[in-house]
């Protein structure tokens, strides 16, 4: 209890309140930006942060990230054009309010609903964090081995469009993560020559070719946008009494299942959103209204693709395994930090945890003030033409990559990772699982390694536990859900033709 | 699609073949992890192999439909100059050159890219130099 009133009393500190705002404002703009994604914030932001106290650094990238999840929305709603993958369900209901003249209503209710999302996952972060926490004490070198394989194979599994791809993705990534320093015997591997790379792959470099630079690739390879002309918003950026009343449960109900969403690895966002939309067709009576431009339908998917950002932050603290690229690039930060996912991140390091989870809830504040009242101007960066973009996106990527080590090397490992990211995005691969597998690849290699010294070479003592046991069993599960969804599928479609 | 997954497969083991004969020449006991994960990514490079080059439905890849290959070309270049530019230049100026001359090749009206360039170029300084205390890359100019 100490801490949680420590990390309001800290997250209310004048520097961490800037970080908070500047962060939001940031991460708006890059989530109304169509083309730039939260990621691409959050990797950019990884070496500005890293001079920071952990817990100020902390709460930018969790600005960022939940800026940009509310950002989405903007364009949503006022060019029909999703700003991120997780307002593509917004869209469906907030731009037929704008072809009404009532954009600034649907503005407001996205706003209230993504404040109501960011809440109710901070209570989550809050209650559900620290117990999950404790489970990993349980855990010994074994259990570690066995967790990063089943956050290799749930991501891999879950979040690709081909599994075998996301499971390519996700072993391409631990090859990579051996380059380097053996961590046992203290002998070089594969570092071509360079002493650069005796500390292994630079990460926030290969992070920022694999997720900033692709980006500026992708961008440039379209027909790029001039400054489409967004529509005005004409009305008050406000919702009346009854309409409060009327999107509150839809919020609150979305946000509970986007936050539970969230904490599964490998969802998402975008999943989040479609249930949210689906589920606030259960409060309007009228079903045909849906599509048509009302305000439950742009509160459901914005409530929902904002509580997962509470929710997504809960795996990743606790187990180390994030569900998506965002918070896998989020526990780089951490990593960077010098601070280790687990326990002790809710013992020793608790003030910083929890000066965090504070500054969650500000930023969420942030974002509802800054939605209210600022949301105009915010609509206008969404027009800034893509030509600009690019030259401006690949300049911070090489300023990014270098300053974290001030080494001229690493520039030269993102720009060969934004070659790479490139392809890995037209061929479907995963540039997510690959990042989590360079963070995971370590973990996993000591784990397996020490339980081998320790138990003289016997690999049975790999399978020793319940907790391995109950791992093993969850990564060859997320294998399969893909064929168990399929079958699902089937049947429900041969039950729906009354079959 | 399936033109594409032969040649990623492809790819894929000739990284694995690098990879392979590298871990060959690491002392007996660095070698064991590295050709466990190796060999994981040569199966699972194989599956994929063997599923794309008898697969018999395939349908149209749009990965690399209508790319504008010119204007990919000239950033990825221009990019490409820029990033050692930097290390005869400076980052200032050589951002500055970069960020005009990509502007105006992408058909940006030159008023606003000589606006846009200027104005980012001192944005940057004084955010990473001043506020934010990063050392910039440095050059014989700045």
């Amino acid at each position: 209890m100490d801490n949680v009133l420590y990390g309001f009393m800290a997250a209310f500190q004048i520097t961490n309140l800037i970080a908070a705002l500047l962060s939001v404002g940031v991460g708006i703009v890059v989530g109304s930006l169509p083309g730039l994604s939260a990621a691409m914030g959050v990797a950019l932001l990884i070496p500005i942060t890293f001079g920071m106290p952990a817990e100020t650094a902390l709460i930018a990238l969790a600005g960022v990230y939940c800026g940009a999840m509310y950002g989405g929305s903007i364009s949503a709603i006022l060019l029909h054009t999703p700003g991120t993958s997780s307002a593509a369900a917004t869209a469906i209901d907030g731009y037929p309010m704008t072809l009404k003249g009532e954009a600034g209503k649907a503005l407001a209710t996205a706003t209230i609903a993504s404040f109501t999302g960011g809440m109710v996952s901070s209570v989550a972060l809050y209650t559900i964090s620290p117990i999950l926490a404790t489970l990993a004490l349980k855990f010994g070198p074994a259990e570690y081995f066995w967790l990063s394989i089943f956050g290799l194979t749930i991501i891999a599994g879950v979040s690709s469009k081909s599994m075998l791809k996301g499971l390519i993705s996700g072993a391409l990534g631990l090859v990579l993560s051996t380059i380097g320093m053996d961590p046992m015997l203290g002998v070089p591997r594969f570092i071509f020559g360079s002493n650069a790379l005796l500390r292994g792959l630079p990460f926030t470099a290969t992070l920022i070719g694999l997720f900033s630079m692709s980006q500026v690739l992708l961008l440039a390879e379209k027909h790029l946008r001039k400054g489409v002309q967004a529509k005005e918003v004409k009305d008050k950026v406000h919702i009346d009494k009854d309409e409060l009343k009327r999107i509150t449960p839809v919020s609150l109900w979305s946000a509970a299942i986007g936050t539970v969403v969230g904490i599964l690895p490998g969802a998402g966002g975008t999943i989040a959103s479609f249930i949210g939309y689906n589920e606030s067709k259960r409060f309007v009576k009228d079903k045909s209204l849906h599509g048509t431009g009302i305000i439950e339908g742009v509160a459901g998917p914005e409530a929902a693709n904002n509580a997962v950002t509470g929710g997504s932050l809960i795996p990743t603290l606790t187990l180390g395994i994030p569900g998506n690229s965002v918070t896998a690039i989020l526990l780089g930060g951490l990593v960077i930090q010098g601070l280790r996912p687990g326990p002790d991140l809710f013992t020793i390091h608790g003030q910083t945890t929890y000066t965090f989870f504070a500054g969650f809830v500000v930023v969420n504040i942030f974002m509802l003030m800054l939605g209210l009242f600022a949301v105009r101007y915010f609509a206008k960066v969404s027009k800034v033409q893509d030509s600009i973009l690019i030259p401006i996106i690949f300049t911070l990527s090489v300023i990014g990559s270098y300053a974290i080590s001030n080494n001229f090397t690493d520039v030269y490992v993102m720009f060969i990772f934004g070659i790479i990211g490139y392809f890995v995005k037209k061929l479907n691969l995963n540039s997510a699982a690959i990042v989590l597998a360079l963070i995971l690849g370590p973990i996993g290699e000591t784990g397996l390694r020490r339980t081998l010294i320790m138990n003289k070479g016997n690999y049975l003592a790999l399978f020793n536990s319940t907790i391995s046991w109950v791992l093993i069993s969850i990564a060859v599960l997320s294998l399969l859900t893909p064929a168990i969804m399929a079958i699902f599928n089937k049947r429900k479609g041969k039950i729906e033709n009354g079959d | 699609m399936r033109r594409l997954d032969l040649i990623l497969s492809l790819v894929l083991l000739a990284v694995v073949g690098v990879f392979y004969y590298l871990t060959f020449q690491l002392q007996q006991n660095a070698m064991i992890y590295p050709l466990f994960v190796i060999t994981l990514l040569f199966i699972l490079t194989l599956i994929q192999l063997f599923t794309a080059y008898f697969r018999k439905t395939d349908e149209e890849s749009k990965a690399f439909k209508d790319i504008k290959w010119k204007q990919l070309g000239f950033v990825l270049i221009t990019s490409g100059i820029y990033v050692v530019l930097i290390n005869i230049l400076g980052y200032i100026s050589s951002t500055f050159i970069y960020v005009l001359v990509v502007l105006i090749g992408l058909k940006t009206s030159r008023k606003l890219s000589v606006l846009v360039s200027i104005g980012f170029v001192v944005v940057m300084y004084f955010l990473f130099k001043e506020a934010l205390n990063v050392p910039l890359p440095k050059g014989f100019l700045i």
